[in-house]
């Protein structure tokens, strides 16, 4: 019987992904050029996403709070570590989208400093990817709120399915700005701040 | 009517002529080696069943016997897919165990499916050959499945030809398990009906991968021994930086 029922799903998923990927090539962002990236970008702010994850930071709060306010406190924190996240894999999606465009070209060097961007952008949305199901999750089941259990820890998402998330972040910035360099000299100042 | 026949059976294989001139010419057998000899091989094949229609016996066995050497240059295709479409990811170490786990899956499926299912072809030799087929489909369409998800997810690059021969399989293969699954189910009922089907699924795929090869060959160049960027670009990225504050 099980193995009738993942047959079927298998031939229906085979169906479905037909489906996705005709929708997905109809609706997708046309042809992004390196005038399509910087307008875009949702600024992410590194240093504070490195304090939120940092363990001695989260430790001396634990110390210096009660339970009731650091729970209260990790709360906003994981709020906020989404919202840092979710920017994070929307850069990186729109950068594998301008990458994807570049390589294609036929400038040997833009179209290496391209798999390079294309390669740390991926490793950026999995990251994020992996981290924003992690921590929905938790919110979805209010781990915060279950008195018995200590309160969640954000140290834990440094390193999320073998990914240095923040580092591979930094390398995504320096990956897309020497790409940028190469492609245009036009505004590079704003799409350094919008990264 | 017998011309009608004619082209639903036999109008793939110049198609697939067309396929080999273009993988040819193009020198796709550097870049995709075993699909290059897949279709190499069907072109051959196709026009050996096609000669020998009217031989019964000597057709039965070239038939099964082609069919079985698909089967293993499916799964070899399969594997360049693999190495091709995942490059990105290749330094995750988990994601290379994925091959090897969907091939375990599709063949642990595939076998468990064939024994609950007691009417079939009653040579022995055909039902090996064909649930080695069914399992290279099962493989086929979890693959495609799996591209799907990363080019929703990941933006992963649907217009590299990789994803085109995945998507190719990934088609027929579902509607070649559909009325697998339903030739199962009904007997000879619909037998030609589903066959026909099938026929279609495969032409369409040929023209998907038609349409990818047509374009130019996306390979992935050596790389350079020096990086992309001198010191002195280095330096300068470095200097742009410090200058740029956070408004």
């Amino acid at each position: 019987m099980m193995e009738i029922v993942l047959w079927d799903l298998v031939i229906t998923a085979g169906f479905i992904s037909c489906v996705i990927i005709a929708s997905w090539i109809w609706f997708h962002f046309p042809e992004r050029t390196v005038d399509d990236v910087v307008d875009f970008l949702l600024p992410v702010d590194l240093q504070k996403a490195e304090t939120l994850i940092d363990p001695h930071a989260e430790s001396s709060l634990r110390c210096e709070l009660t339970r009731a306010e650091f729970r209260r406190l990790q709360s906003k924190r994981i709020h906020l570590y989404i919202a840092f996240v979710g920017r994070m894999a929307h850069n990186a999606s729109v950068l594998i989208d301008w990458a994807n465009r570049e390589v294609e070209g036929s400038d040997d060097r833009a179209v290496q400093l391209a798999r390079d961007l294309q390669q740390v952008a991926i490793e950026v949305r999995l990251y994020s990817l992996l981290t924003l199901v992690k921590l929905r999750f938790w919110q979805l089941i209010r781990l915060g709120s279950w008195e018995i259990l200590p309160s969640p820890s954000l140290c834990e998402f440094n390193e999320v399915g073998g990914i240095k998330g923040l580092e591979s972040y930094d390398r995504l910035k320096t990956a897309a700005s020497f790409l940028f360099l190469e492609r245009s000299q036009g505004n590079f100042v704003e799409l350094l701040q919008n990264l | 009517m017998y011309l009608l026949n004619l082209i639903l059976w036999w109008g793939v294989l110049p198609l697939q002529a067309v396929l080999l001139f273009i993988l040819s010419r193009k020198r796709a057998f550097d870049a995709f080696p075993c699909f290059f000899a897949y279709t190499l091989f069907s072109v051959f094949a196709g026009l050996a069943r096609f000669l020998l229609r009217g031989y019964h016996d000597i057709f039965f066995w070239v038939y099964w016997g082609t069919d079985a050497v698909y089967s293993l240059l499916g799964v070899a295709v399969m594997y360049e897919v693999f190495q091709v479409a995942f490059r990105s990811f290749r330094h995750i170490w988990w994601f290379r165990l994925i091959f090897p786990a969907t091939v375990i899956g599709a063949a642990i499926l595939t076998l468990v499916r064939a024994k609950s299912v007691p009417a079939g072809p009653h040579i022995r030799i055909v039902q090996v050959v064909v649930t080695g087929e069914m399992g290279v489909r099962f493989l086929q369409v979890a693959m495609f499945v799996l591209l799907v998800g990363l080019v929703a997810l990941f933006g992963l690059h649907w217009r590299q030809q990789a994803f085109g021969i995945c998507a190719g399989y990934g088609l027929y293969a579902t509607v070649s398990l559909l009325s697998t699954t339903k030739f199962y189910e009904f007997g000879k009922t619909f037998a030609l009906m589903w066959y026909g089907i099938s026929v279609a699924a495969y032409t369409l795929s040929v023209l998907i991968w038609l349409w990818y090869f047509t374009g130019p060959l996306e390979t992935e160049p050596p790389r350079a021994d020096h990086p992309p960027l001198s010191a002195q670009e280095l330096d300068r990225y470095k200097e742009i930086v410090r200058k740029v504050q956070r408004p």
